[in-house]
């Protein structure tokens, strides 16, 4: 199931499709200015699912609402850094130039449909506005709407253009944020936790419908998640972040079955599997770090079974670790097979 | 190991309880002489033995949250009842009442909203112990001590306020408080949701651990199913409204018996990438709990659903403590079930 529709094998084999390169991102706060993403590098290539992952204060959610450009200008600021689109660098333009790209480039997926809805306007009015704003005449646009409501499965559609969010259920809000995004037929859609406001089994038929749709229309996603089975049914690769950076990347088969970052692995141990029966869930002491308070050097150390003194002097880079399989850890080469027991966690 | 077949007295009986809610549906409305009904509970019925963790799975609407403040008397039910140790404890008044009620104690998702932002953890943890006359007064510091170390906090946070804490640390306290009046039942209404994935995990150990040591009864409710059957001797699924199964947790999560919780285990995404299906394990969405169904609530979704699903569906026994809701509840899992002997599998206690 990780083998790709024929539309997108041949995208696939093109260059990346984004490429973030540097990308540090401040907030602004009482203490003064707090690195939320720090330096980040990554590549998406043609229709692939990337998994971002990563517990609270990661920093998954900024470092893709710095992709689009949606940050709060009053309190958070893109310090470094470049996101190219293809040929151009979308840090590098105008904040109308980067409306012209987003819904007809990129397109962005919230948690909670909701708060990106107009309450007021018909589901139909807002997923044909991008188009409109794109020039698009309405005959066109309603035609065009009505198929991508189709596409994202809402049933009835002509009943449904009409029909205000309201009286939608919170699977149909989403796909309708889904149409939404992809309206502009976009080359990457951005889905920030797309799935965590929503009940499981919904949760299953939005995730398969991301999978179906990147088939069909062969666009890439960035899939923002904290949980780590939503990456492993959907994702080809994953990276993990921590404390603003990403700590492990690599394809999903590799870093699940072979994790390289003790936090990695540590997050695959916390999760209860059903038909398992009871053991030690604990396996990360402490909690998700306070990005404006870190230790020095690995910002992980103060929860890692494996810390040593050196770890507290540089900060780690990816280094490579297998095939298209990166850490930042220090010690990743001494990392035992994942078949043995894993080292006790500190008090 | 509870089996739900002992013959001492269970602490929690729930007997063919439903509770309806009014919808609201604006000025006109008042008035009608008909007001329509949300069914948020429907004929649930049953036990839970001493000392055993009891799981509630089920998605929003299914009625696992009304239950819960149904037991603990938040809310009253329109027919049926709720024996605690024999007792209907709505019938009790005055003295008895006031006694009655650190028995059964609850633990919310987020205890944020149940603590009061302006008192230390220290007086929080304190207050109950002092209105209730858990310690003489001289020994409630001493005890606030005691239940700080019980819950895995350091005793320094006695000092601090609720807003210094983390998600996690709150938790602890939510959980501190409920223990504090030493109570014989308690109900933990989605205790670990909204908590990060390391955090959740040690709140997990922390529960299972006072279940062992302390040997407290809990209904644990939440909507993952993972989570209920890691912690759980026994759970019971809920989909609008109903209680549609009911088996010990190894043998749910290895037989179900009902194509909900089938539909439900298979929507779970699954840690490992190489097993990945192309299809939703459930179709359709939740139908509204104002018109539910008739019959069998789930056959708008069910892929076994036939003409018969129309009628009430029997309560089928499948294994001993093992029951399904379903016309067909036989012929969901045979195969899985067979092979879910428990003469196969080792007991529970055998774990580490």
């Amino acid at each position: 199931m990780t083998d790709i529709a024929p539309v997108a094998q041949a995208r696939a084999s093109a260059a990346p499709v984004l490429t973030v390169a540097g990308l540090t991102t401040l907030y602004k706060t009482r203490r003064g200015e707090v690195t939320a993403v720090d330096n980040l590098d990554l590549a998406v290539q043609g229709s692939e699912i990337f998994g971002l992952v990563g517990e609270s204060g990661s920093g998954k959610s900024t470092a893709i609402r710095s992709i689009i450009r949606l940050l709060p200008k009053s309190s958070a600021r893109i310090a470094a850094g470049s996101v190219r689109l293809g040929e151009i660098d979308l840090l590098a333009l105008s904040e109308a130039e980067m409306r012209r790209v987003r819904g007809a480039r990129m397109g962005m997926v919230f948690q909670d449909p909701m708060t990106s809805l107009n309450p007021v306007m018909t589901v139909g009015e807002q997923i044909g506005e991008s188009l409109r704003y794109h020039g698009v005449g309405r005959t066109e646009a309603r035609s065009r709407t009505l198929e991508t409501m189709s596409l994202v499965g809402i049933p009835e559609v002509s009943r449904r253009y009409g029909a205000h969010p309201h009286e939608l259920s919170g699977g149909l809000r989403q796909r309708v944020a889904i149409a939404m995004a992809l309206v502009g037929s976009p080359e990457i859609l951005l889905a920030d936790e797309p799935t965590t406001a929503l009940d499981v089994t919904i949760q299953d038929q939005i995730l398969k419908l991301l999978v179906s749709l990147r088939d069909e229309l062969g666009m890439s996603v960035i899939l923002v998640t904290h949980d780590l089975g939503v990456v492993a049914q959907t994702c080809q690769r994953v990276a993990v972040m921590y404390a603003g950076s990403i700590v492990e990347v690599g394809p999903v088969k590799t870093v699940f079955a072979n994790p390289a970052h003790p936090y990695t692995r540590g997050l695959l141990a916390s999760l209860p599997r059903m038909g398992e029966g009871r053991r030690r869930l604990r396996v990360i002491a402490g909690s998700p770090p306070d990005i404006g308070a870190l230790p020095s050097g690995c910002p992980f150390r103060d929860r890692c079974p494996m810390a040593i003194a050196a770890c507290a002097e540089v900060r780690p880079l990816l280094e490579a670790h297998g095939p298209d399989h990166r850490v930042a850890c220090i010690r990743h080469a001494e990392l035992v097979p994942l078949a043995e027991p894993l080292p006790e966690a500190l008090p | 190991m509870t089996s739900g077949l002992s013959t001492t007295q269970p602490i929690l009986a729930v007997e063919h309880v439903s509770k309806t809610f009014p919808v609201s549906q604006g000025f006109l409305s008042t008035l009608q002489l008909r007001r329509e009904r949300l069914h948020a509970v429907t004929d649930v019925s049953f036990e839970l033995a001493q000392g055993e963790t009891f799981g509630l799975v089920g998605e929003s609407g299914c009625g696992k949250s009304t239950l819960a403040r149904l037991i603990v008397q938040l809310h009253r039910p329109d027919s049926g009842r709720i024996l605690f140790r024999g007792v209907d404890r709505s019938g009790l008044s005055g003295a008895a009442r006031r006694k009655a009620r650190p028995q059964i104690q609850m633990v919310f998702q987020d205890p944020y909203s149940s603590l009061n932002p302006r008192m230390s953890i220290g007086s929080a943890l304190a207050e109950p112990l002092r209105v209730h006359h858990i310690v003489a007064g001289a020994e409630v510091g001493a005890e606030v001590t005691r239940l700080l170390d019980r819950v895995g906090l350091p005793r320094g946070v006695a000092d601090r306020f609720p807003r210094e804490l983390s998600g996690g640390q709150r938790q602890r306290v939510g959980i501190a408080r409920a223990l504090s009046v030493r109570p014989e039942l308690v109900v933990a209404d989605e205790a670990v949701s909204g908590l990060d994935v390391s955090i959740r995990a040690q709140v997990l150990d922390l529960l299972a651990d006072l279940h062992d040591e302390l040997g407290l009864t809990v209904l644990f409710i939440s909507h993952d199913l993972s989570v209920v059957e890691f912690l759980s001797d026994r759970v019971g699924v809920m989909y609008l409204g109903r209680l549609v199964e009911l088996a010990p947790a190894r043998e749910l999560f290895a037989a179900p018996g009902h194509p909900y919780t089938v539909g439900l285990m298979a929507a779970i995404p699954s840690i490992d990438p190489a097993v990945r299906t192309a299809t939703a394990a459930v179709r359709g969405e939740l139908p509204s709990p104002i018109h539910p169904p008739s019959g069998c609530v789930f056959r708008t979704r069910c892929p076994l659903a036939q003409a018969i699903c129309a009628t009430p569906p029997p309560q089928v026994q499948l294994r001993p403590g093992h029951w399904a809701a379903c016309h067909f509840a036989t012929d969901v899992n045979a195969t899985a079930r067979a092979r879910a002997d428990p003469a196969a599998t080792p007991p529970a206690d055998a774990l580490p």
